[in-house]
């Protein structure tokens, strides 16, 4: 009879007990975050129970690959299961989050947070949101802010993992006493890392003496590869893909929509790409962005241009050769440049398309409080400085902040990438056309890109190929009605593909 | 009443015990196939989800009568198709035949080789194949090199993009065919073969008049089989080239997943399914009459 009460009342207390916790528990907001799986974000994932002890909020944590993220996101969206409170963006789908209205402003919460957030009416910088004020917060790059989360006016999205392509060269063949002597036997100026596309091919072709070395390496890959890495090109001879450039699509002015990717300097600016073909290692036309980084950190060619979020394979002494002995260097330029092209361009100047991701939040989230306070400490804005110091530390990350950049003791600013990396984000910087589209924008032009590099097409016939399948694209879009025929739009852009001064 | 009841119930139980089965069947599988071609028949693109316009047949006639990847996508997938099976099945027929060779040693060692391909994903072949096709680091060119043969840019170039495709896809499902035949032939009864030896029937006698025969709807299932996954060929080419270079290996299951999955045209790539769909249907039928299954 004792036993049975005394195991009664243990039952009672055990089930007063487990209620109390799971009450606990449940009263503990809970959020649901989307990562691409990346070693940035494995990183940060590694400090999420700091984030949980400091502001109490369980955070249930998903990463996935590249392929399939986007497709999550929207099958997400498009349910309004509001599955995901916060979710990693890459900066080309801006419009077609928030032009779909899937995404929340972030304003009120900033505002609400007591953060310094500032709209700037008369500047408007960068060049693209022309047509909006210009977006400051706290310490933010304001071209990278802009690009990322600024549409229509509105702030939507915070760098997260900002990417940009810079120039990677060794250091130590580039200061070897023979090589500079040859060089400027041959050329007639000293070997030094190249400033102008025209030193660069010089310095590639030097460098090519196959099999065992190749001027650098770079990609043609179908698609995404093609298209950025040709840009990076175009950009400095002053081409764009649209006549509204690095703006928005005119909504009311469908002749502001029409492509110009086939422009005179357009075309010339993809025959210089291609004529770096023979400096380049064989299968470039397939690689990868992993295969350009393999060539360099296994000492294959003296220079690559890659993405800033490479940099922590090549700095690892165990799986490169260049660690250590590379250098960092901003894009080159075309000094030939037209002076009346895209707004923004300096003729002579290198241009780098903008990578990278922000985070941003689902307008169906339960928890957007909770959500907030994830992207406002996972972003840096209200991460200490040593919880940031360790985080930029672990990973070799960066942020969307100049702060990340400027702090001495770090790695990458030992390196000399943090430099290099914030003056490319500052002032050499273009993004892709800013349309919900953008994926399949880009797998057209990088596919007629792609063809011109292999030989298939000329120059010409890709990107007149290029520029109708982009008409289409943008009829299908509802950007140009179906019955305005594809016109060059002379109003905004000159016949040799120059911007007309207004 | 309750006598009625079970009399009912009785009678009925056989219906009864198929609802499940049913309503499985009605949800999984019929559902969204109705659904899948009233999508179709609209426009759906999931950027602008509350734009959802009937459009008739517009998806399939501008597949078919416009989109210029799209006929190469259907010709690259004759190609592999045409090329890919019949190699396979070669291949395969020959090598099923040697296994079942009594003088052969090391059969049952060969046996499990043939099985290693098959058990690797296919996304997993891809990547290998990726370092295999590798212009400078790849084994393939390395060893061609001792040939005296210049290295080979197998995915890079146009010209060799889809014989990579394809030497991968023959690599990977040519033992498929030998597993499929070879289980076929050590199956065949014994008897007729020895009354043949006895009437004197030559082996080649022996082989095209009673094995073949007798092994060929084995081999129509086990071609069936392969063209109707070859079609949906999709991991291995997304690794090894993307459909590049340009287009020279786009696929149609390819080009699906990308109006679908990529670009998020959901009518239209519910159209795309449905000519896939079709085509492996009508395939199957010219197929299955032209090897007159059904009379052997």
């Amino acid at each position: 009879m004792l036993k049975s009460r005394l195991l009664v009342l243990v039952i009672g207390v055990l089930m007063i007990m487990a209620t109390f916790l799971s009450t606990s528990v449940m009263a503990q907001p809970r959020i649901r975050v989307l990562f691409l799986t990346c070693p940035d974000a494995l990183n940060l994932r590694d400090m999420v129970p700091e984030f949980e002890k400091k502001f109490g909020i369980k955070v249930d944590w998903e990463d996935t690959a590249y392929a399939d993220i986007h497709t999550k996101e929207i099958s997400d969206f498009v349910a309004h299961s509001g599955r995901y409170d916060v979710i990693m963006m890459d900066n080309p789908w801006l419009p077609e989050f928030a032009g779909g209205g899937y995404i929340e402003s972030l304003e009120p919460y900033i505002l609400a947070a007591g953060l310094d957030l500032k709209k700037d009416y008369d500047k408007k910088w960068p060049p693209g949101v022309e047509l909006y004020p210009t977006i400051y917060l706290e310490d933010e790059i304001v071209p990278v802010l802009n690009f990322y989360g600024n549409w229509k006016g509105k702030l939507f999205c915070i760098p997260y993992m900002p990417g940009v392509q810079m120039l990677y060269y060794r250091k130590d063949i580039f200061n070897d006493p023979k090589e500079k002597a040859e060089f400027f036997a041959k050329y007639g100026y000293e070997l030094q890392v190249p400033k102008t596309w025209a030193q660069f091919r010089d310095v590639a072709e030097f460098f090519t003496r196959p099999p065992k070395m190749y001027g650098f390496s770079w990609s043609a890959g179908k698609g995404n590869m093609a298209v950025q890495n040709y840009y990076n090109v175009a950009w400095s001879w002053g081409a764009d893909c649209f006549a509204f450039g690095q703006g928005f699509p005119d909504e009311k002015d469908p002749i502001h929509n029409m492509p110009i990717c086939n422009s005179p300097i357009g075309v010339k600016a993809l025959e210089f790409f291609i004529s770096l073909k023979p400096f380049m290692p064989p299968g470039v036309a397939a690689y990868e962005w992993a295969e350009i980084t393999e060539d360099y950190i296994s000492g294959k060619v003296p220079m690559m241009i890659q993405w800033s979020v490479f940099t922590p394979q090549i700095e690892d002494p165990e799986r490169s050769v260049a660690a250590g002995k590379t250098g960092y260097a901003v894009l080159p330029g075309y000094p030939d440049a037209p002076i009346n092209n895209v707004p923004g361009i300096i003729p002579g100047e290198g241009y780098s398309s903008l990578g990278g991701w922000g985070l941003v939040m689902n307008k169906d989230s339960r928890h957007k409080e909770a959500a907030w306070k994830f992207i406002s400490w996972a972003t840096g804005l209200t991460m200490t400085d040593e919880e940031f110091f360790n985080y930029l530390e672990k990973g070799f990350s960066n942020s969307g902040r100049i702060k990340a950049y400027t702090m001495p003791n770090t790695r990458g600013y030992k390196v000399g990438r943090y430099q290099t990396e914030l003056e490319m984000y500052k002032a050499h910087l273009r993004r892709r056309p800013a349309i919900a589209e953008e994926v399949e924008y880009e797998l057209i032009v990088g596919t007629e890109v792609q063809k011109a590099f292999v030989e298939e097409k000329t120059a010409k016939q890709a990107l007149d190929d290029a520029a109708k399948s982009l008409y289409e694209l943008m009829v299908r879009g509802g950007y140009i009605p179906s019955d305005q025929p594809l016109v060059w739009p002379s109003k905004y852009v000159n016949p040799d593909g120059t911007k007309v001064v207004q | 009443m309750w006598i009625k009841v079970e009399t009912f119930l009785h009678k009925k139980a056989g219906y009864l015990l198929l609802v499940p089965a049913i309503a499985v069947l009605l949800f999984l599988i019929i559902y969204p196939m109705v659904y899948s071609i009233w999508l179709s028949l609209h426009t759906w693109y999931l950027s602008k989800p509350q734009w959802f316009p009937f459009v008739g047949l517009k998806n399939y006639y501008v597949l078919i009568f416009e989109d210029k990847v799209f006929r190469i996508a259907l010709f690259n997938t004759f190609i592999l198709t045409g090329v890919c099976v019949p190699v396979e099945f070669g291949l395969g027929f020959l090598l099923a035949i040697l296994l079942t060779r009594e003088d052969i040693k090391g059969r049952k060692f060969f046996r499990a080789c043939f099985v290693m391909p098959l058990a690797i994903t296919p996304i997993v072949v891809g990547v290998l194949w990726r370092f295999i096709l590798h212009p400078r680091y790849g084994i393939l060119n390395y060893g061609l090199g001792f040939l005296s043969i210049q290295p080979i840019q197998w995915v890079a170039d146009p010209r060799f993009a889809l014989i990579s495709v394809m030497m991968v896809d023959i690599w990977e499902w040519t033992p498929f065919m030998v597993l499929v035949l070879y289980a076929g032939l050590i199956s065949l009864p014994r008897e007729p073969m020895e009354a043949a030896k006895i009437d004197g029937a030559s082996g080649w006698q022996e082989f095209v008049y009673i094995s073949l025969p007798l092994v060929l709807p084995i081999i129509a299932v086990a071609v069936l089989i392969r063209v109707m996954d070859i079609i949906k060929m999709f991991d291995i080419v997304y690794v090894l080239t993307r459909g590049g270079p340009g287009d020279a290996t786009e696929f149609l299951s390819l080009y699906n997943f990308r109006i679908g999955l990529n670009y998020f045209y959901m009518g239209k790539a519910a159209a795309l399914s449905w000519i896939i769909a079709i085509l492996v249907i009508i395939l199957a039928q010219i197929f299955l009459r032209v090897v007159k299954l059904e009379k052997v």
